[in-house]
């Protein structure tokens, strides 16, 4: 009983139960700062809470579903190429207002192509040279949208 | 009306015109391609430079860009997954699948045909029966928009395959992102926790992108086995079969009308009209019952439905001078600046302009369709590219594209929460489809029916009174019977024979 | 919050220290952040005063295009940026005035954030009427809203055309309910459809060749002369003026020196015949004011704007 309990909630229909659960959760204490109103006069609060409901409703039959088949699991892949991707773009938000487009691109591709091992540091360099050149081409040269490529001391 | 449309060939065949007609919808297709560049940034860029040519040579260009990326819009969707504009999300889900079955070259085949017909059709009925449609549009207010928008939902609530609890769950999380920022009836922030960024909403872009694109990227190089396809390119796949022809026509049909409907509407447009498309497909398609993995009526229905919508949306821009969207706007602040007066009286006062319009939207169509065709091979020898070489760049495009939306590092951050949703979506085997949909409608439908309610002083029955309200009322409630109704059919008939076998393949 | 004297103090003595400092200046190009979208009527605005003040000062002025939150993610950054002449804002009363009247999470202030370099157009607001209320001219309008529950919209929360409609409604002892929608064009659609009955915005002038809508008043002292027919609230017996305008603004603090060396090309600009004339399709007028009365019309008009506020609640929060 206690096992088949563990196993529905880890299955892939309870772990999305728990996603719901928790936008639930954001949504109701988003809501309690809200005015509430009545159906006829809705306030600001009233339709999120609405939602709120239906989050609760469908986790609820989420975990039904999961009691009965405890048996679906996730399979979760590999971490690695998720962290290098994501990373690398947090990387270029940070960067990118900092030193500008040209390096923060080639950091973004750098360690975005490493999220796959066995990499020369040859063919990484001729990727990171090929796209911002086709960067510039495209968004500076050809579009002229208002992009910083080179970094600060360089710029005046 | 013949001797109209005589006037505008003779404005818009001229070779000057031609011209500036060929490259608006050149650079229209390119912006489309490229992910997260949307017309708004092309048109804004070009505006000060048409200061110096005619104005009706200025105005063809512009208009060309706007629907010349609604053709470009699909590629990106249909070879990688990648929404390049928030109207064809919706294209990524049969057009990608089409790829992976070893058909992107028919998938943007019947793509380019669909535009081109859907297109010309919303071209049609704009030069036929403009005043008529918005006088007709005009006709729809608070009410009728609310309860279009929950018709809207609930038809598409089971819009893609699996558990119709997972479809409805991702409406309402979609819904909920879609409130997120200043509430128009209240003037209190909802979800912003003091980010200023926030206070517009969530972009629709780059969640797009995000739940679609990115999250195809993480889930492809996680894996050894790529879910990526491979295929030779011959003549013969890029070709659709007579197969595929036959079953996309009334796809395309369907889409025309409904893109065309909601083009003309003010404040609904392409994305709104491409999943309405979808979910009429859903239903009604020849092969619905293979609907998310690679029928052709899915490709077909939308692109036909987002080019007519692109098109019927000049009807209300120059017919009462009211914008229906953010590129329409800048369009008419364009013809403004030219000392063009879009409103009742352009008609009659600058029919030349109107008709030569209306005549050059056809010839930008044709060029589309004539230039789209021998690109098909190009674009799908790109697929020819390793991967591991094409994700970096593919990467850096989606985060500059959505960067140049608004040149916020914030939106790039939005991206990548996206993206991350996606694939924790993906693992949990939620659909991303539905939830896009609901961040485009849910907010429209909360916003109209507080401001019915208002407009009514607090009386629900102003969603029951008014001619259209009341119909699209009872649409609803057809559509709530049949989803009833169905099942308990289909079981009752299941007893004899299984009918999800019956339907054609 | 820092006292406007003791701005006017400091300015005051970085204008005797820093006119060693003007004289560089510039000696890099300028950046002129616009709180809105490229393409729009702020942005060609500036676009145009920014080619006026480059071709004066010698040096690029780049456009940063900042939008978002109506406004305040640009202003908030200009707000912020070094008061040494290389970062200057264009703006309009939207974001100088309005937002930081209504939006208290806004960190700037109207008057102590921003100093004035110039205003280079006004924005007159136009009342528009449903033409069901058979209403021709602003006498038989108000006594309509005496007789009637009128509803009228905005394009929003907080909007200018909320404030005018407000102010009107104040200076003529009239009521109405707001409806606000998602932008003017929602607005408007929803008059031409019959939704609501008025609203004020500088929007409804493309209407005024429609038979759906009558255009009866131009919210200020002096007819449009894009617009002749209509006329003023005034001349019709009602004090009613209220103005939009778009500007050049620089960090407060700035050096006057460099202000000056700014605005001389953009009362230049202003006198140009061509100027006036691009200025006037787009349904504005031309209007230089001088940093001086820049920084006057900022303060008139936050007195009235709070005012307004606190008569009609309007609030965002």
């Amino acid at each position: 009983m206690q096992n088949r309990l563990i196993a529905a909630l880890t299955s892939r229909s309870g772990l999305g139960a728990m996603l719901l659960f928790a936008a639930a959760a954001v949504t109701f204490s988003e809501v309690s700062r809200l005015r509430l109103g009545t159906p006829a006069s809705m306030g600001p609060g009233y339709f999120p809470a609405l939602l709120g409901g239906l989050f609760v409703l469908f986790g609820v039959m989420l975990l039904a579903e999961g009691w009965r088949n405890p048996g679906q699991r996730v399979n979760f892949g590999r971490l690695r190429p998720v962290i290098y991707l994501l990373g690398a773009i947090i990387l270029f938000g940070m960067l990118y207002p900092v030193l500008g487009g040209g390096i923060a691109i080639a950091v973004l591709v750098t360690v975005s192509a490493m999220a796959e091992p066995g990499r020369s540091w040859q063919e990484i360099a001729l990727l990171v040279v090929t796209v911002i050149v086709m960067i510039w081409v495209i968004f500076v040269l050809a579009l002229g949208l208002q992009l910083t490529m080179l970094p600060p001391w360089i710029r005046t | 009306m013949i001797d109209n449309l005589l006037l505008g060939f003779q404005v818009a065949l001229s070779w000057d015109t031609l011209m500036f007609c060929f490259i608006g919808v050149s650079i229209g297709m390119f912006i489309g391609v490229l992910p997260g560049v949307g017309p708004l940034a092309a048109i804004s860029l070009l505006l000060p430079l048409t200061y110096y040519i005619a104005a009706t040579d200025a105005l063809i260009m512009l208009a060309g860009i706007y629907y010349g990326a609604q053709y470009g819009g699909s590629v990106a969707s249909i070879l990688l997954r990648l929404p390049g504009t928030a109207s064809s999300a919706v294209v990524c889900m049969d057009g990608y699948e089409m790829t992976k079955n070893g058909r992107a070259g028919a998938a943007l085949f019947l793509s380019a045909v669909a535009s081109f017909v859907g297109g010309s059709i919303g071209i049609l009925l704009m030069a036929g029966f403009a005043p008529a449609l918005a006088a007709f549009a005009l006709r729809f207010g608070s009410q009728e928009y609310f309860l279009l928008m929950a018709l809207g939902l609930i038809a598409a609530s089971t819009l893609s395959e699996g558990s119709a609890t997972r479809g409805l769950a991702m409406v309402v999380l979609g819904v909920l992102l879609g409130i997120v920022g200043l509430d128009t009836t209240s003037g209190t922030m909802r979800f912003v926790y003091g980010q200023f960024e926030l206070m517009d909403g969530i972009s629709l872009v780059a969640s797009a992108m995000g739940l679609f694109g990115l999250s195809e990227i993480l889930s492809n190089i996680g894996r050894s086995e790529r879910t990526r396809p491979m295929h030779k390119v011959t003549l013969r796949s890029m070709i659709p079969t007579r197969t595929e022809m036959r079953d996309s026509w009334p796809a395309i049909w369907r889409g025309s009308a409904i893109g065309s409907f909601f083009g003309a509407l003010p404040g609904t447009g392409s994305t709104i009209a491409s999943f309405f498309s979808y979910a009429t497909e859903k239903k009604v398609a020849r092969n619905r019952a293979r609907i998310g993995q690679g029928i052709v009526e899915g490709v077909a229905g939308p692109e036909a439905a987002n080019n007519a919508a692109a098109q019927t949306a000049f009807i209300p821009t120059l017919t009462l001078g009211v914008p229906g969207d953010a590129v329409m706007a800048l369009l008419l602040g364009a013809m403004i600046v030219h000392g063009v007066n879009p409103g009742p009286q352009m008609l009659t006062n600058t029919p030349e302009m109107f008709w030569g319009l209306v005549a050059s939207f056809w010839l930008g169509n044709l060029i589309l369709l004539v230039f789209n065709i021998p690109m098909i091979g190009l674009w799908v020898s790109m697929l020819r590219i390793s991967y591991r070489l094409l994700y970096p760049a593919i990467l850096v495009l989606v985060v500059i594209g959505t960067y140049s939306i608004r040149y916020s590092v914030f939106d790039i951050y939005q991206l990548l929460a996206f993206g991350f949703l996606g694939y924790i979506l993906r693992l949990l085997d939620f659909p991303a489809a539905p939830l896009v949909l609901g961040l485009v409608l849910g907010p429209l439908m909360e916003e109209n029916f507080r401001r019915s309610l208002m407009l009514s002083d607090g009386d629900f029955t102003t969603f029951l009174t008014r001619p259209i309200s009341a119909v699209l009322f009872a649409c609803i409630v057809l559509v709530l019977l049949a989803q009833v109704v169905a099942p308990l059919l289909r079981l009752w008939r299941g007893k004899t024979h299984d009918v999800r076998n019956d339907t054609h393949q | 919050m820092i006292s406007r004297k003791l701005v006017l103090a400091v300015a005051g003595l970085s204008l005797m220290a820093g006119s060693a400092f003007a004289q560089d200046w510039p000696s890099k190009p300028v950046t002129m952040i616009v709180p809105y979208n490229p393409g729009g009527t702020t942005d060609i605005l500036a676009r145009l005063a920014a080619d006026a003040i480059a071709a004066a000062i010698g040096q690029p002025v780049v456009i940063e295009n900042k939008p978002g939150a109506g406004g305040v993610v640009g202003a908030t950054l200009a707000a912020g940026a070094p008061n040494d002449g290389y970062t200057i804002f264009f703006g309009n009363n939207a974001t100088n005035v309005v937002q930081p009247v209504i939006n208290p999470a806004v960190s700037y202030s109207a008057t102590d954030s921003f100093d004035g370099i110039a205003t280079t157009a006004d924005s007159l607001v136009f009342i528009g009427v449903n033409a069901d209320t058979r209403a021709a001219d602003l006498a038989s309008f108000v006594e309509y809203l005496k007789e009637n529950n009128v509803k009228y919209g905005s394009a929003g929360i907080g909007s200018m055309g909320q404030f005018s409609t407000e102010y009107f409604l104040q200076q003529t002892g009239t009521t109405a309910t707001h409806i606000p929608y998602a932008g003017s064009n929602d607005a408007v659609t929803a008059i031409l459809s019959g939704e609501i009955g008025f609203m004020a915005d500088p929007a409804v002038t493309r209407q005024i060749d429609n038979d759906m809508m009558n255009v009866i008043a131009a919210l200020s002292d002096d007819r449009h002369p894009a617009y002749p027919d209509v006329p003023t609230a005034k001349e019709q017996g009602f004090d009613v003026s209220i103005v939009g305008w778009f500007g050049v603004f620089a960090p407060a603090g700035t050096d006057p020196a460099i202000i000056a060396q700014m605005s001389a090309p953009l009362e230049d600009l202003l006198a140009s015949e061509s100027y006036q004339q691009q200025v006037l399709t787009m349904g504005l007028l031309p209007m230089y004011r001088d940093p001086a009365a820049t920084d006057a019309v900022v303060e008139s008009d936050l007195e009235i704007f709070v005012n307004i506020r606190d008569a009609a609640g309007i609030s965002i929060n």
